[in-house]
């Protein structure tokens, strides 16, 4: 039998933590544990509920209110449309910018040349 | 327990397809919105230059111009959680407070595009972490009242500050084979 070095599993529980630290400070920043969290208690419930009971739950959420799918799904289609025009009006707004920009430049650049070369046209 | 059940599962009904929503379309919408207005104020900035409204010996603008442009390198992935994950050491935080001097020191269109960018830089960490915006948005606007509070956000400011512009970039480490 190996010993296993007491340095290398203490490093690897540093490692571990340091991951596990990270994780969650991930999933507060994205919101994610919120959903872990419902997943959990969703699943628990489901789990210690009867079948009967379970059914009913589940009868009550996609038939009777089954209809707030639709409503979300339409929401959501809006929105998305709502979105993805946004983003067309913007991206636009950012072509003509850039173009003015470069116009910009351009007389920046062309315009000190221009005025040089009209002084060194005067003093001569 | 039946009625915890039927509340999940309808929270979930209603709030999966916003949450798909929200991080599939929305903010990488956002994020490319808030990328051109930075683009926007890294062009302002130089055509100041370029339009001799800025001398070309300020000091504050090649930092602010980096600033810029390590922003747009990072907007997609920066967060609330890097400033709290991250540990600096006194030299990068020495060199981020001479820096920010520097900055605030500089001439007032520098300061305005320079406050304009930490201001992106904010949006964007805050539309890459919803997690922390819902839970701390109560807290942050009580706080705001107390200048001790106030000093802490600008202590934070500086760690956000340093860990973008100054923190050198982690070397990965050499594969062994």
């Amino acid at each position: 039998m190996i010993d296993p070095d007491p340095r290398a599993i203490v490093r690897a529980w540093n490692r571990l933590i340091l991951a596990g630290e990270k994780v969650a400070l991930k999933s507060l920043a994205t919101g994610n544990f919120a959903w872990f969290g419902i997943f959990a208690i969703a699943a628990v419930c489901a789990y210690r509920l009867s079948p009967s009971d379970l059914k009913e739950v589940m009868l009550k959420v996609l038939v009777t209110y089954g209809w707030t799918g639709y409503v979300v799904a339409a929401v959501t289609i809006f929105v998305s449309i709502k979105i993805l025009k946004w983003r067309e009006n913007f991206y636009h707004q950012e072509i003509a910018r850039i173009a003015e920009v470069r116009n910009a430049v351009v007389q920046n650049k062309l315009e000190l040349p221009l005025q040089s070369s009209v002084q060194t046209i005067v003093r001569k | 327990m039946k009625t915890t059940l039927f509340l999940c599962l309808m929270f979930l009904l209603v709030g999966l397809p916003i949450y798909f929503l929200y991080w599939n379309l929305f903010r990488p919408v956002l994020l490319k919105r808030l990328k051109y207005r930075m683009y926007q104020v890294r062009d302002d900035l130089r055509l100041l230059l370029v339009g001799g409204e800025i001398s070309t010996k300020e000091k504050a603008y090649p930092l602010v111009e980096q600033f810029c442009n390590k922003a747009v390198a990072k907007m997609d992935f920066v967060d609330l959680a890097v400033v709290f994950e991250v540990k600096l050491d006194r030299q990068s935080v020495l060199e981020a407070e001479r820096d920010l001097e520097i900055i605030f020191d500089a001439s007032p269109e520098i300061r305005h595009h320079f406050i304009h960018a930490i201001l992106l830089v904010a949006g964007a960490a805050a539309a890459n972490s919803p997690g922390v915006l819902i839970l701390l948005i109560p807290f942050v606007f009580a706080a705001l009242w107390f200048n001790k509070a106030k000093a802490r956000f600008y202590g934070l400011m500086k760690k956000a500050f340093a860990i973008l512009l100054i923190k050198p970039e982690p070397v990965p480490e050499p594969v062994k084979c």
